[in-house]
């Protein structure tokens, strides 16, 4: 079937005037927020399961690839059709189902936005939990497709911990539901292997996530340090000493510089680096569980603390934090951010090689991150039009992948392998893992067609 | 017979002699619903769980995983077993690292053992930036106020429970309800896969989206996927103090009204039990009242701050009162850490005083629970069924135990069409049993894996893949995987 004819096909399942194909179509859906770049053959913005099953059913029989877009602010290209396909786009498909009280749970559609969904739960005095930074713009489908993290991941947990269900276009166009609103259902963690899996082994229609009550007191605090040995020193103890705030940020002076010309979240412009760290829950014991971490603080050199001092004070210290990748193009017009996670112990060790590694390649690299987690997020700044610049950086960012993989930890905490890490997989992974990803992939996808080329890597082929 | 006996020779050669039984009164230890291997092979570590696995392949062998043998009682009987491999000698922990909140063990080593290990670990010591890129070893280390860590769960069969074997089975807890499930808890896995290679997936971090999640694929996978024998776990620091209060109430209404009360505040409790009077005489608790027909109680376990317990405690016994409670009893120390240990291992009691028990558990919404346990009465009120009911209020799991002395055919039936009655309500709220236990006999005519989930075919896909060769204890699985 050639292109015209899958386009009609296309307009007799969705209304017409959500199938884009026109050239400006095609092209402002063939980027993301990562680096990569491609170009799809259509763009079907459907309004129910029903319609993303037959979009499926159809790719499927013609052997066209599909790939899902939320809102498309993935950072390793898995939003990208880079073998071209159908581009599946749930902007259409965002409405809040059933909120569940009683039974702690929320349905929605996939292209909720995470921040929308979070103002309607407080309406009722609850919340759920995950906060990725991009919360304003990105979709529940997305963060479920790369089990996004967040600050406040550290005490409770990412994504897939807060999924319950979901329903599921499977590669074929059938739709299942897995999991579902009770606990313990028996067999496989099929909801378990779909989030996270970069839409390479179904397409999300419905989802089905657990909700919390709100805490009853929060307390944020800004420490603000001279060096970032301080800083980092400061984590490390209080992960050591076995305090679990509910966030434990860090930013040094590279991005906090870039954040206030933009957010004015009122950081220090003269110090290193700040931590955010904030506690919640039931107050009492808070105020003594502070006092053990300020303390901490000051062990380590802390210069200054400020206590957020009501909501208005706590939201524009977060606005900082989670304006921070977008501010950070005063400084160049491209980045490339790492995410390599590390044991909180390798930490120290590991931040200290990103800097040197940065100093030997000469690009400017800014850090800000999830530090309780272990989770890095240098930001290589450069100029994308500049070629020697580009190639300089990737290769620093494949450095940082191998020094965090050397140090006993992980590729990526969040952002997912997608086109981007690909080639580092064999930094964690023997052909035997990969394999047996290639096996969970078949067994879900046997004709390749839902995102290909993303997340497994390709056997390597003998010659 | 021959074949065997050579295949007796190679499994020989790769743990040693010792640690190859073929003797029939060891191998009917190992036996599930009265199907008996021929051999049971204790491998020493990872290498020669693999060297086992790939002799079995070549031989066309099925093999099945075995901890303690706890909970062999789910799932179907295999289809086929020839060789049960014991992780009982790979009970090492590979990697404590408490500064870094997580621990790194072997399969086979008991968790009761693991958690003592933890609680007296003081080291907490870590490496400071400036340090880091010198050779020094000097760290920074604290001084001991702290009280050691622990894998934030309490799971069933404590006295006996392998890791492995909690996580093949998804055995969780009651303290679910303020740490979460194990899904929550495995960072990493190491495994023996059906081809015979040894999988790593996962790691020492607390995030990775670095390949699809096979952690999870294996939690709940009655070793159909892989033989798990290493595993990393996240840790939490032991809370400063622990209490548990129990309220007991002279019906399930009451009771339900204090569960309530509970469940709107902000509190944060570690457990919420509701217990019929019937599971409190397997438990280390005194009181007439307790055990007064129709009486529940609720044990409601609180940890963390001491601020933080005393005013749970003072809130909640204001609410148990508001709620008509009989008798208040609050236990700390000890007293708390042998109930809670006699909750785990109530199973077993249970088994010994009772040995034709049937088991099942019940998962549906949290709100229902007061409904199935008014289905439960009901169903037995006019019937000789006796049963321990425990119900994890606030998770949606209901455990029953129909506590059969002797084998009769009429409590058999009963019990029967009682489980079968309750799994049809169960599927009418979305949710479904399983069969924890049965005498063998009774197997046949119970739902072992309640009502097939939607995504069943999807798990079949993913077996098929993984054991196309159907050698990982085929058959005992949802679905008959």
């Amino acid at each position: 079937m050639d292109n015209e004819k899958i386009i009609t096909r296309l307009k007799e399942i969705v209304d017409p005037d959500y199938v884009l194909s026109s050239e400006m179509d095609l092209v402002l859906y063939g980027y993301d927020a990562s680096l990569v770049r491609g170009k799809p053959d259509a763009v079907v913005l459907p309004d129910s399961t029903e319609e993303v099953s037959k979009i499926v059913a159809l790719a499927h029989s013609q052997g066209i690839p599909i790939v899902a877009r939320g809102s498309g602010t993935n950072l390793s290209g898995g939003t990208i059709p880079t073998k071209g396909g159908i581009v599946i786009h749930f902007s259409r498909m965002n409405r809040i189902l059933e909120i569940d009280i009683p039974n702690r749970t929320v349905t929605v559609e996939p292209g909720v936005i995470t921040l929308d969904l979070q103002s309607r739960l407080l309406k009722e005095g609850f919340v759920y939990a995950p906060d990725p930074a991009s919360q304003k713009v990105s979709t529940l489908g997305g963060n479920l497709a790369e089990n996004s993290g967040g600050p406040h991941c550290l005490k409770y947990g990412v994504t897939t911990n807060h999924v319950l269900g979901a329903e599921v276009v499977l590669y074929d166009g059938s739709v299942v539901w897995t999991g579902g609103k009770t606990q313990d259902q028996p067999g496989y963690d099929l909801i378990g292997l779909l989030v996270g899996c970069e839409g390479t082994l179904g397409i999300f229609t419905k989802i089905i996530l657990k909700i919390l009550r709100e805490p009853e007191a929060v307390k944020t605090i800004l420490a603000v340090y001279d060096t970032i040995e301080d800083a980092c020193n400061t984590v490390s103890a209080i992960i050591a000493k076995g305090i679990i705030p509910a966030t434990l940020e860090m930013m040094d002076s590279v991005v906090m510089r870039a954040v206030e010309e933009s957010v004015h979240a009122g950081y220090p412009l003269d110090a290193a680096a700040v931590l955010i760290i904030e506690l919640d829950g039931i107050p009492d014991g808070m105020d003594r569980q502070a006092e053990k971490i300020l303390g901490i603080c000051r062990t380590h050199k802390v210069r200054e603390i400020r206590l957020a001092k009501d909501d208005t004070e706590r939201a524009r210290l977060w606005a900082g934090r989670k304006g921070a990748f977008g501010a950070v193009s005063r400084l160049k017009p491209s980045y490339i951010v790492c995410d390599g996670t590390v044991p909180r112990t390798k930490l120290p060790e590991v931040l200290n090689k990103v800097l040197e590694t940065g100093k030997k390649y000469g690009v400017l690299i800014g850090n800000v991150f999830h530090a309780g987690d272990g989770n890095l997020h240098p930001l290589l700044l450069f100029d994308e039009r500049k070629k020697d610049e580009f190639e300089r950086v990737q290769k620093v960012a494949s450095e940082i992948l191998k020094i965090c993989a050397d140090a006993g930890g992980t590729i990526s905490g969040e952002h997912g392998i997608g086109v981007e890490k690909l080639k580092e997989m064999s930094f964690i992974f023997s052909e035997s893992d990969l394999e047996t990803m290639r096996q969970v992939k078949r067994a879900f996808d046997p004709d390749g067609i839902l995102n290909p080329g993303k997340l497994v890597p390709e056997p390597i082929k003998t010659p | 017979m021959t074949a065997n006996i050579q295949r007796l020779i190679a499994l020989n050669d790769i743990v040693g002699k010792e640690y190859v039984k073929s003797e029939t009164t060891i191998l009917s230890d190992y036996s599930i619903e009265g199907v008996i291997p021929w051999a049971v092979v204790f491998p020493e570590n990872t290498e020669q769980v693999s060297e086992i696995v790939c002799l079995a392949r070549k031989e066309n062998l099925a093999m099945v995983p075995w901890g303690s043998g706890s909970k062999m009682t789910k799932g179907n009987a295999p289809s086929r077993m020839d060789i049960v491999i014991c992780t009982k000698r790979l009970n090492k922990i590979v990697d404590m690292d408490t500064a870094n909140l997580t621990v790194t063990v072997q399969a086979g080593g008991k968790f009761k053992d693991i958690q003592a290990a933890l609680a007296s670990q003081e080291n907490r010591c870590y490496q400071p930036f400036e340090n880091s890129m010198q050779m020094s070893d000097q760290e920074v280390c604290f001084e001991l106020e702290n009280k050691g860590c622990f894998i934030p769960m309490w799971p069933p069969h404590s006295q006996t429970a392998t890791m492995g074997g909690i996580i093949a089975a998804n055995s969780n807890g009651p303290t679910r309800l303020l740490y979460g499930l194990l899904r929550d808890m495995l960072l990493g896995v190491q495994y023996v896969s059906p081809s015979g290679e040894i999988i790593g997936m996962g790691g020492k971090t607390v995030k990775n989206v670095s390949s699809f999640d096979i952690c999870k694929l294996m939690i709940g996978s009655m070793g159909t996927l892989g033989i798990l024998c290493e595993m990393t776990l996240k840790l939490l620091p032991l809370p400063e103090r622990k209490g548990t209060f129990l309220s007991i109430f002279g019906s399930l209404a009451e009771a339900s009204v204090f569960v309530e009360k509970i469940l709107t505040t902000s509190l944060l409790p570690a457990a919420i039990e509701l217990l019929n009077s019937k599971a409190c005489e397997f438990l280390t608790l005194d009181g007439a009242e307790l055990f007064k027909n129709n009486h529940y109680v609720v044990a409601v376990a609180m940890e963390g701050f001491e601020e933080a317990v005393d005013r749970m405690s003072s809130e909640i016994r204001q609410m148990a009162s508001e709620s008509g409670t009989k008798k208040n009893i609050f236990l700390q120390k000890d007293a708390q850490s042998l109930l809670w240990d006699a909750y785990s291992n109530l199973f077993a009691r249970a088994y010994e005083l009772y040995p034709h028990t049937v088991s099942t558990k019940l998962n549906y919404p949290i709100s229902r629970y007061a409904e199935i346990i008014e289905l439960v009465e009901s169903l037995t009120s006019d019937k000789a069924v006796e049963y321990a009911l425990l119900t994890h209020a606030g998770s949606g799991i209901t455990t029953i135990h129909f506590l059969i002395k002797k084998d009769n055919e009429k409590t058999a039936d009963d019990t029967v069409m009682i489980i079968k009655k309750l799994l049809n309500y169960c599927q009418e709220i979305e949710g479904n049993l399983v069969i924890e236990k049965a005498p063998y006999k009774l197997m046949p005519r119970l739902p072992i894996w309640g009502v097939p989930a939607q995504g069943l075919k999807v798990m079949k896909w993913i077996k098929q893949q993984i054991d196309p060769l159907g050698l990982f204890c085929p058959g005992r699985f949802v679905g008959d995987i």
